[in-house]
């Protein structure tokens, strides 16, 4: 069912609802900018670069991370969230712990759990709790209804509960993690609470990407705009060095900076910006020879304006800028995401230094190795959300500054 | 003499950027059996959208919304306003539409009608082809698909019609591609394919626009002949007056979207009606025929302001000299179609007091 | 201009950059440290050009890595672009065609959110949820002893990953859906559908030189994030034995063999595709007939 409608009243057009789309892609572009600038700032302010062995590969501190993004194998084993198959338990009278406990702790701060018991299929009201295997001070509280626990140590500490119902008993085995601070998206096998290691991470997403997107955008525009303005050699040439650039898949290019320079994220970012500049150059181009033809030139030109100023004010600057501030926020999402690839592949950022390709690189290892997801899963969704909010920005301050055609 | 075309209350809108405009805009006319109707306007003015709309291939947004087409009697938006609907209050106009439904009704309800009873004819005929079939290739498909049963393309068939085309070696049409012929040569061709099937009623636009004046000329002859020996009718548009003169005997004049005038073609071209003709008629007349001045072409260039008086009010010529009353129902009503000679009505407030 | 006369120079064109492309890898080779050879620079570029122009590269052991790397890599390209292409033309097709609202422009867009984000993110997740849902190994070496269903998934996934990773995916959808709607203004279109005649085979026959012609352009972005999805999922063709020899081997012939033929292929379809679609337009044709 499709409507279209009019206002007779006011005679809405477009131009309304398209700035608004502009405005709130600018607020969350911004947002996730200056998150980013605040969290690197914070970070390089920050001591907490202590790798802390006994806190490695802690989970997240929120209830709801855990529950889906922890499924270690071992002996320490609880309830995945997703089960192919049923509960074999699951008879008349048969008794089963259907909660899942939380399995972060604090030093010095209370921790406790209140499982709930089901007997078939009712709860069963005055379960026979006991504690079967625990750390120190993990113990049955007063009521008898719940379990309490201050830790005094940080580390990993596997408890096993059960519950008892007279004819039948079940256990439920988990383990704790403490450390002494909560670590709300969990540590990387270091010790490093990851929540500091993106915001550290986020210097090396910000700052190369700007380096690479000036680079770009700003050569790009020069030879964009000499080329359309003056034609000739100078263009040809460029076109064929850019088909070259284009052949070779510019990931393997990168490959080769990266190995050259040693591994210099900067330098190889850097030639990053050498593979984006066609883009903008080519866009440039094309404006300026389209507009290159129009009266206002001439006009200009009898107004006794260089050919400098018709250039640069005139054509690219009234005309260009939001096209240009656009391309200026793509090439840099797209550095974010060379960088974390790089990274990744071992050709860029490498330990000690921390960045978000190195994170994943990790969270990679330790996911196969002890089936932790959620370094992965976080940083992704941080690579995302960044490679998102830049892009929105760029799309959002270019519809803000909408098309001034002359 | 039965009716073969009847359009009544017509309306085709478009929307776009939060607006509609109002190609066809309660647009209705008869044609009798043998009749020929021209549509006359400038660029813009909705005869195109008109005629598309009777060939049923408005599927636009939201395109024919209201009115009724009958050809031969038989009504070709019959059961579609079930999947329309209007809400026009004071302040809001709100269209919903049930596109894919109003779709599958409407090719149902012309699947008899296409490149049957009905030929299309388009102003630019190496566009109107497909680029890389032959004509032969694309006479064997218009056949197929206009024949019920079997039989469907016959090649002597097609070379007699091509013959009466006036081309003299058909089989090198037929073995040819659009770009190899010229643009004479293909609107020819593109009325011999649309010929094949017999068509009774013949929808041409602006057929000869792009053509050269010699082809231009002998196309319209073609046209004549084919249409006044078959006993076919014939829906012209086109912004020449002169063609208007030889090929048409009842003229339509359409500004944004509305029929400003409906007359015999003297009346019109020619002002035999003791020169009453509609302002807007009377300044297209004089700028076709190049008797009015530049001026003249560029003022009469507004396509209409939007809003509830008559749509030519800025640019008209009559509007200063009529009296303070009329000129305010002008501004305020749109003016309806009234009588102002035999089978001669125009839309005008000024007209009507004379 | 002959069509024939265009070719030749697109030809001409294509050799040129292909050798200065190989020029600028052999640089960029030779200079590069721990190669474990203490020949200068000079002499190692000379090498790696000579060795590209001429195709020598007996007594090294790429070649015979090449074979089997280049097969796995293939499958899995080919696969990709595949899916990419039946998606894309499809939902780009309907999307094009469907009236405003349609369920279909939702999925498109939908998918098209989905394909922006970094292949290396989707190939990750992926990984990720195969392992944590499925519980499959995450040592996606194609075993050949492994189960069929094993298998398959092993092999599905690299190729999903390909598919909606980077944007190609949402390339072909913009595209076809932008083509779609201009062959529906096209006057010819009009005519036959004003006659009755089924018009879907013009959709499609119009829409594949563009369609060709975006992947022939894009070819090169595929190659980059194949790369990293082989790296990813293990999977060993050419990408995984190029970050290899970069990472630890240090063969550096290997690289220059891998990239001159990926800049080979990308060269190659490129004209392969303006020549088909030069050919299937009866007024190109006409003119190389002249020739």
């Amino acid at each position: 069912m499709a409507t279209y409608s009019e206002s007779k009243r006011t005679g809405t057009g477009t131009g309304r609802s398209r700035r608004r789309a502009g405005r709130l892609r600018t607020a969350y572009g911004a947002c996730v900018v200056a998150m980013l600038v605040l969290a690197s700032i914070l970070a390089s302010r920050s001591s907490d670069a202590l790798e802390d062995p006994s806190q490695s590969l802690h989970p997240p501190h929120s209830r709801f991370l855990q529950s889906f993004l922890y499924d270690p194998l071992g002996e320490c084993t609880f309830q995945p969230l997703f089960r192919f198959g049923g509960d074999d338990n699951r008879g008349e009278y048969a008794l089963s712990i259907s909660s899942r406990p939380g399995l972060t702790a604090v030093v010095g701060r209370e921790y406790i759990y209140r499982p709930t018991v089901i007997a078939g299929s009712s709860r069963k009201d005055t379960p026979d709790l006991a504690v079967a295997d625990a750390p120190a001070g993990f113990e049955l509280s007063e009521s008898a209804l719940q379990f309490t626990w201050t830790p005094l140590e940080t580390g990993r500490f596997c408890v096993t509960i059960s519950a008892d119902a007279g004819s039948s008993r079940v256990y439920q085995t988990f383990e704790m993690f403490v450390s002494d601070k909560p670590h709300w998206f969990g540590t990387d096998r270091a010790g490093r609470d990851l929540l500091w290691a993106l915001a550290a991470g986020a210097r090396w997403a910000l700052l190369p990407g700007l380096i690479m997107a000036l680079l770009a955008v700003g050569l790009g525009t020069l030879i964009g705009g000499l080329g359309g303005y003056y034609g000739g050699a100078i263009n040809d040439l460029f076109e064929f060095v850019t088909s070259v650039t284009e052949s070779i898949p510019g990931l393997l290019l990168l490959f080769m900076v990266a190995v050259l320079s040693n591994f210099n994220v900067y330098l190889t970012i850097a030639a990053l910006g050498f593979l984006w500049l066609p883009r903008t150059a080519r866009a440039v181009r094309a404006r300026v020879i389209q507009l290159k033809s129009h009266d206002f030139v001439e006009a200009c030109r009898e107004l006794g304006q260089s050919d400098f100023d018709i250039l640069w004010r005139e054509i690219v600057w009234s005309n260009e800028r939001n096209q240009l501030l656009s391309q200026f926020f793509q090439a840099l999402s797209f550095a974010i995401v060379i960088e974390v690839t790089i990274s990744y592949l071992g050709l860029g950022v490498k330990l000690p230094e921390i960045s978000w390709g190195v994170i994943l690189k990790e969270g990679r290892d330790a996911a196969i190795a002890a089936n932790v997801y959620w370094i992965v899963a976080v940083t992704s969704v941080a690579v995302l959300v960044a490679v998102h909010g830049l892009n929105s920005l760029g799309r959002g301050l270019s519809e803000l500054l909408g098309r001034e055609t002359r | 003499m039965s009716k073969i075309l009847e359009v009544k209350e017509l309306r085709t809108y478009f929307h776009q950027d939060g607006r509609f405009t109002k190609a066809v805009d309660s647009v209705s006319f008869e044609l009798e059996k043998g009749g020929r109707l021209g549509i006359a306007g400038q660029s813009g003015s909705g005869k195109t959208q008109t005629l598309l709309s009777i060939a049923g291939l408005v599927d636009g947004r939201p395109g024919v919304i209201s009115g009724d087409i009958r050809i031969n009697g038989v009504s070709l938006l019959e059961g579609l306003d079930a999947f329309i609907q209007i809400d026009d209050s004071d302040e809001v106009l709100t269209i919903s539409k049930d596109e894919r439904r109003w779709s599958r009704r409407l090719n149902d309800n012309y699947a008899a009608v296409r490149g049957r009873q009905v030929g299309l004819i388009f102003q630019e005929p190496k566009s109107a082809l497909v680029p890389y079939q032959t004509i032969e290739r694309q006479m064997i498909q218009a056949a197929e698909a206009a024949a019920e049963s079997g039989s469907g393309y016959n090649r002597d068939r097609a070379c007699g019609v091509l013959n009466s085309m006036g081309f003299e070696d058909p089989a090198r049409i037929l073995a040819s591609y659009p770009h190899e012929i010229s643009g004479g040569e293909s609107q020819r061709a593109t009325i011999g394919i649309v010929l094949q099937s017999d068509p009774e009623l013949l929808l041409a636009d602006e057929p000869t626009s792009s053509l050269d004046p010699k082809s231009a000329a002998y196309v319209l002859d073609l046209l004549d002949e084919v249409v006044s020996s078959a006993m076919k009718s014939l829906v012209l548009v086109t912004h020449s007056a002169s063609i208007l003169e030889d090929m048409v005997d009842h003229v339509l004049v359409m500004y944004a979207g509305t029929i400003v005038e409906s007359g015999p073609k003297d009346a019109i071209l020619k002002k035999a009606d003791n020169g009453v003709v509609h302002p807007y008629s009377g300044r297209l007349v004089e700028a076709d025929l190049g008797l009015g001045s530049d001026t003249a072409i560029d003022q009469i260039d507004d396509q209409g302001i939007a809003g509830t008086g008559c749509p030519y009010r800025r640019n008209c010529s009559l509007k200063p000299r009529l009296g303070t009353e009329i000129q305010s129902r002008c501004e305020n009503e749109r003016p309806a179609l009234v009588e102002i000679g035999p089978n001669h009505k125009a839309a005008c407030w000024g007209l009507g007091e004379i | 201009m002959h069509a024939f006369q265009l070719f030749a120079r697109r030809l001409a064109n294509a050799v040129g950059v292909f050798v200065a492309s190989g020029l600028i890898v052999s640089v960029a080779l030779a200079l590069a440290p721990d190669t474990g050879q203490d020949a200068p620079t000079i002499s190692l570029f000379l090498k790696y050009s000579r060795q590209f122009l001429t195709f020598d590269f007996a007594g090294s052991p790429a070649l015979e890595v090449l074979a089997q790397s280049a097969k796995l890599t293939f499958y899995l390209v080919s696969a990709a672009l595949f899916l990419t292409s039946l998606i894309g033309v499809s939902l780009g097709l309907a999307g094009g065609l469907a009236r405003p609202g349609s369920a279909v422009t939702w999925v498109s867009r939908f998918i098209e959110a989905v394909t922006a984000a970094p292949v290396l993110i989707v190939a990750l997740i992926m990984v990720l949820v195969a392992t944590s849902l499925f519980e499959i190994m995450p040592e996606f070496s194609l075993v050949r002893e492994g189960a069929l269903q094993e298998r398959m998934i092993a092999f599905l996934l690299p190729v999903l990953a390909l598919t909606f990773g980077d944007g190609l995916l949402a390339d072909i959808i913009r595209s076809s859906e932008i083509c779609a709607r201009q062959v529906r203004e096209r006057e010819f279109i009009r005519a036959l559908r004003a006659k009755g005649i089924p018009t879907g085979m013009h959709y499609v026959r119009n829409l594949l030189p563009t369609i060709s012609a975006l992947i022939a352009n894009k070819i090169t972005l595929l190659f980059s994030a194949t790369v990293v999805v082989e790296y990813v999922f293990n999977w060993k063709g050419l990408g995984y034995a190029v970050l290899f020899a970069l990472q630890q081997s240090k063969d550096y012939e290997l690289v220059l063999l891998v990239t001159m033929l990926m800049v080979f292929v990308v060269l190659a379809t490129s004209l392969i595709v303006t020549l088909i679609s030069d050919l299937s337009d009866p007024r190109v044709r006409a003119s190389w007939k002249k020739v």
